[in-house]
């Protein structure tokens, strides 16, 4: 009995580690579809020099299909049609994804969920191709 | 009591052993994030590159890329993206650590390839189009049909938890062909 009693608590221990790399893996590969949509997205606005709100809805609406997060947590700072920029000049995006759960096993370690979380940020520049007016 | 003590020794060779396998992986990922960031950044340089025609030339019915305009952006975007200073070394906020290099190959309807490095010239040679052109630093290779734009990165990437998986350096190479629309 004692010793079931130990490999339990064992068992436990050591179970942590595989649903450890299990989400690993699932943040690695969110962060993945995250890149890919951002990359799309970059590529559209740099024809129309600007991040048009047709391309950000739809970088929120592939993100949040793929990953399964709420739209209204991914958050998007892009130049506006305000700022538009001409071919040469720099494009502005950053796009801020929630990240929910770092640690897998955060109860088992006394770590709470508020302290679990990251955010996981883009924050890049790409060259305009608009022609202007 | 001896057992005892083996099972602790097993349990504790369990404990490092997966704890060296979370940290690898982890950094592994990372890494191949790194890697995907400079390959799309030498995209980006590359479409930076053949952005910019010489109009005079374009009127005669050739492409010519103008560097004089490109060279500037593509600097431009290396040192926003990868947050570094004029001198292309990283500032505080950037996840780089050391001088980055970069390279421009622009081969055009001149029949002449313009080699820079970190926005310098510093080769000019004739090529034949149809031939192969091989990157030096990374064996790229492709063959020079249109006028295209290749640029390499050279990064040192920040040293690792586990050392002695340390991979020194990030190369990446990427072009850009200007096709002909006929």
């Amino acid at each position: 009995m004692k010793d079931l009693i130990a490999l339990c608590a064992v068992f436990l221990l050591l179970m942590t580690f595989p649903v450890q790399y299990a989400l690993n893996t699932k943040n690695h590969y969110t962060i993945s579809i995250v890149q890919k949509h951002v990359h799309n997205a970059k590529e559209l606005s740099r024809l129309e020099g600007y991040f048009t709100d047709t391309i950000k809805n739809n970088l929120v609406d592939n993100i949040s299909s793929d990953t399964g997060l709420d739209g209204s947590e991914i958050l998007i700072e892009a130049t506006e049609m305000s700022q538009r920029k001409n071919r040469g000049s720099l494009l502005y995006y950053k796009v801020r994804v929630p990240l929910k759960k770092i640690i897998a096993t955060n109860q088992f370690w006394g770590i709470s969920d508020d302290d679990n979380q990251s955010v996981y940020i883009i924050e890049n520049y790409a060259v305009s191709e608009w022609l202007g007016k | 009591m001896v057992r005892k003590v083996k099972a602790l020794f097993v349990g504790c060779a369990f404990l490092i052993l997966f704890s060296l396998f979370n940290v690898y992986q982890l950094e592994q990922d990372r890494f191949i994030r790194a890697q995907e960031q400079v390959k799309i950044l030498c995209d980006d340089a590359s479409v930076a590159g053949a952005l910019f025609l010489d109009d005079t030339a374009y009127s005669k019915g050739l492409n010519v890329f103008d560097q004089s305009l490109s060279e500037p952006v593509i600097k431009n975007l290396i040192t926003h993206n990868m947050r570094l200073d004029s001198n292309l070394i990283p500032l505080g906020d950037s996840f780089w650590v050391s001088e980055i290099e970069y390279w421009t190959y622009y081969f055009d309807d001149n029949n002449i390839v313009y080699v820079y490095r970190n926005g310098k010239l510093i080769k000019q040679e004739v090529f034949v189009k149809g031939t192969i052109f091989t990157e030096p630093l990374t064996d790229y290779m492709k063959i020079i049909k249109e006028p295209t734009v290749i640029t390499t990165i050279k990064v040192e990437y920040p040293s690792r938890q586990l050392e002695f998986l340390n991979w020194p350096y990030i190369v990446r190479s990427s072009a850009y062909e200007n096709l002909d629309r006929n």
